[in-house]
């Protein structure tokens, strides 16, 4: 059997009226492609735009540095609690930040780049005292405070810098959510409940990589992916 | 600026010459329709493997073997620690297998994906065993040979099943190097040379997620492979 199936795709493109106040929010030194940035009219083109090969292979390449940070977090969480600490392995553990940093050095810039590895790694430290003090029995009120402050930093940060993609609620939510349930993975090995240890590690795989079926929420690697290419769609053209 | 871009996408679908060929080696008495699909034009759609089925199919088979691959080395963490939470992250680890031995069955039927998962537990299985032998101090010889037999029977069938995306030889080298990462995390914890787990480590995730210069990652080889041989379910 033979058939052939025509389509007729209508892409129309103008300039954002934000355009203006986006570039000075989030690039107010250097805005050089911020400015001839076009937004989709449609929500086909917007869909289509994610779909063309360089962005599909750099959501692909994004949610793998994801994957990897995602990772060893958690076995370095775990190591911390079981007495493997090695100065070592947690220098690598902020070259898996470095790396997703690296990545969008092209798009930020280096001085973007170099607050996005401090805020993700301040995150990860202290996520790593809140662990020290759940294996030595403190209190971990005043290193919970602490984890939400610098998470309230890392939300505020990439919302100045995608305002539009990665508003401050939403990322200061999933980054919570992510954050809980790896101190939840790690009270539950100190008391050796696997089962719930691992109901969280689904629970946070959701979040970062696989994202819900059930409600059709995007994994966070795919949000941070999409965002770039929506805010530099030419660079994926 | 305002502009309009206009695209006219033609696909064109006709039966494949080898349908009748692939579907017998295949599939036995069924028959699945196997097209090609040509699309006139430079959009995304002239690549099946990008339309928004298919991106969404790669992400899933991805997280798949993400899990499967994460799991593994969470069973090889726990068993060398002698951990107790080892019994239920091999049942995760089998029950991942399941899930993407589904993802198999969706496409090539029932007993394919059963023969899948049989090859896939008995590939991960000498790994779980070996990880256990590692902390005990045994000898691992034994193991090294069931890998193998395990990594041909896997490739065979795999070759079997798609011989152009999945090539015997192509699959045993990424089988083999996968198994020697696994094997090197295990000896490398055991030693608690923290360093060469994670050079070990990084070597697995290149296979399967993130691949290098000479192979695309496997995620990427076992999605395309099925989009490749049924585009018209994408």
């Amino acid at each position: 059997m033979y058939k052939i199936i025509t389509h007729s795709i209508r892409e129309e493109h103008f300039g954002h009226p934000m355009t203006a106040e986006i570039g000075i929010a989030t690039h107010s030194n250097a805005a050089p492609h911020i400015g001839e940035n076009i937004v989709t009219s449609s929500l086909l083109a917007g869909n289509l735009i994610m779909l063309r090969p360089s962005s599909v292979e750099f959501r692909m390449n994004i949610r793998s540095l994801f994957s990897r940070f995602f990772w060893r977090v958690r076995d370095y969480l775990i190591s911390v609690l079981d007495s493997r600490e090695s100065s070592d392995v947690e220098a690598e553990l902020y070259k898996n930040i470095e790396a997703i940093g690296s990545f969008i050095d092209s798009y930020y810039g280096a001085t973007t780049v170099n607050s996005f590895n401090n805020t993700m790694k301040d995150v990860v430290k202290d996520l790593i005292f809140i662990v020290r003090d759940i294996k030595s029995d403190k209190d971990i009120t005043e290193s919970r405070n602490k984890l939400s402050e610098s998470i309230g930093a890392l939300s505020m940060f990439l919302n100045s810098i995608n305002p539009s993609q990665w508003p401050y609620s939403a990322v200061f939510d999933i980054f919570s959510d992510l954050a809980n349930n790896w101190i939840g993975q790690i009270s539950a090995r100190k008391y050796k409940d696997w089962i719930e240890d691992m109901r969280l590690v689904d629970k946070n795989e959701d979040i970062m990589l696989s994202g819900d079926a059930s409600t059709g929420v995007s994994p966070f690697s795919d949000i941070f992916a999409k965002g770039i290419i929506s805010q530099f769609q030419e660079r994926f053209m | 600026m305002y502009k309009v871009i206009t695209h006219t996408i033609k696909e064109e679908h006709f039966e494949h010459p080898m349908t009748a060929e692939a579907g017998m080696s295949m599939h036995g008495n069924t028959s699945p329709k196997i097209s090609h699909m040509a699309i006139n034009s430079s959009y995304p759609r002239n690549d099946p493997t990008t339309s928004s089925k298919a991106v969404e199919f790669r992400m899933a088979a991805r997280n798949l073997l993400d899990k499967y691959l994460w799991r593994l080395r969470a069973y090889i963490v726990s068993a060398i620690e002698g951990s107790d939470d080892m019994a239920l992250i091999e049942s995760e680890v089998f029950k991942v297998i399941s899930s993407i031995s589904s993802v198999v069955e969706a496409y090539y039927g029932k007993d394919a994906a059963t023969e899948f998962k049989r090859l896939l537990d008995a590939f991960s299985i000498p790994i779980i065993e070996e990880a256990r032998s590692i902390r005990a101090g045994r000898s691992i010889n034994n193991f090294e040979n069931r890998i193998e037999t395990s990594i041909n029977d896997l490739a065979e069938f795999l070759s079997m099943a798609n011989p152009t995306n999945w090539p015997k030889a192509a699959v045993k080298v990424i089988f083999t190097k996968l198994a020697k990462s696994f094997t090197d995390q295990a000896k490398a914890r055991k030693a608690k040379n923290w360093m060469d787990d994670i050079v070990a480590l990084d070597q697995a995730q290149k296979i399967i997620l993130v691949g290098d210069e000479s192979m695309p990652p496997f995620a990427e080889i076992f999605a395309k492979g099925i989009i490749s041989v049924f585009p018209e379910k994408f």
